[in-house]
């Protein structure tokens, strides 16, 4: 599932550290979303999304096979 | 959102390395008792270093982190399920050949035997249990 995290995240001026502490993740996870070897739960998508203003439609993108 | 770390996950982070400690002092009284000075010295040095490292590692490696009980989030936990898992399973997988090794030599039920029928109880139990329980991921950042 391909996502906006790493682009939003630049956008913001912010490290992976500081948008991990703000969602309350290590910054390895955000890492992991970023490079897409990660799918986030439902709660924790939500959770970004809100961080950023955003649906979760709108950050993460599901690949149909 | 809770973005410092709570009391209890600094206990957490410090818990590793207390036990490490202890249990090098332990090691060091009971070697120093049987008159083995060398490891003494040496084993406590090597458990005290293990805790050490896995606690100030633990920023920046998920092995580490883990390592030191710090699981503080959803993938940190998925990763501690998984290797837990793969442990089991190759746990399981020793002593069901040393349940098998019993049985040619005509010693089934010996040791190997009931861990393997323990291990098979304990998954069977678990299963059974978990598929009722509810599964829920947590929605609050600081659990």
């Amino acid at each position: 599932m391909r996502n906006e995290v790493r682009r939003l995240r630049v956008d913001l001026g912010l490290t992976q550290q500081a948008l991990g502490a703000a969602l309350g993740v290590s910054r390895q996870t955000v890492n992991a979303i970023e490079q897409d070897r990660y799918d986030p739960s439902l709660p924790l998508a939500i959770r970004i999304a809100r961080h950023f203003g955003l649906t979760v439609e709108e950050i993460f993108h599901v690949d149909d096979a | 959102m809770l973005t410092t770390p709570s009391i209890r996950r600094a206990a957490n982070r410090w818990a590793v390395l207390a036990v490490t400690v202890v249990g090098g002092a332990a090691m060091a009284v009971i070697m120093a008792l049987r008159g083995e000075t060398a490891l003494a010295i040496v084993l406590p040095v090597i458990i005290v270093g293990y805790g050490l490292t896995v606690t100030f590692a633990a920023g920046r490696s998920d092995v580490a982190a883990l390592f030191s009980g710090r699981e503080e989030d959803e993938r940190r936990r998925l990763i501690n399920l998984r290797a837990g898992a793969t442990t089991a399973n190759v746990l399981m997988l020793v002593l069901v050949c040393g349940a098998f090794y019993e049985m040619l030599h005509g010693e089934f039920g010996g040791t190997f035997s009931r861990l393997s029928a323990l291990g098979g109880i304990t998954y069977a139990a678990c299963s059974a249990s978990y598929s009722r329980a509810k599964s829920k991921h947590s929605v609050d950042a600081a659990e």
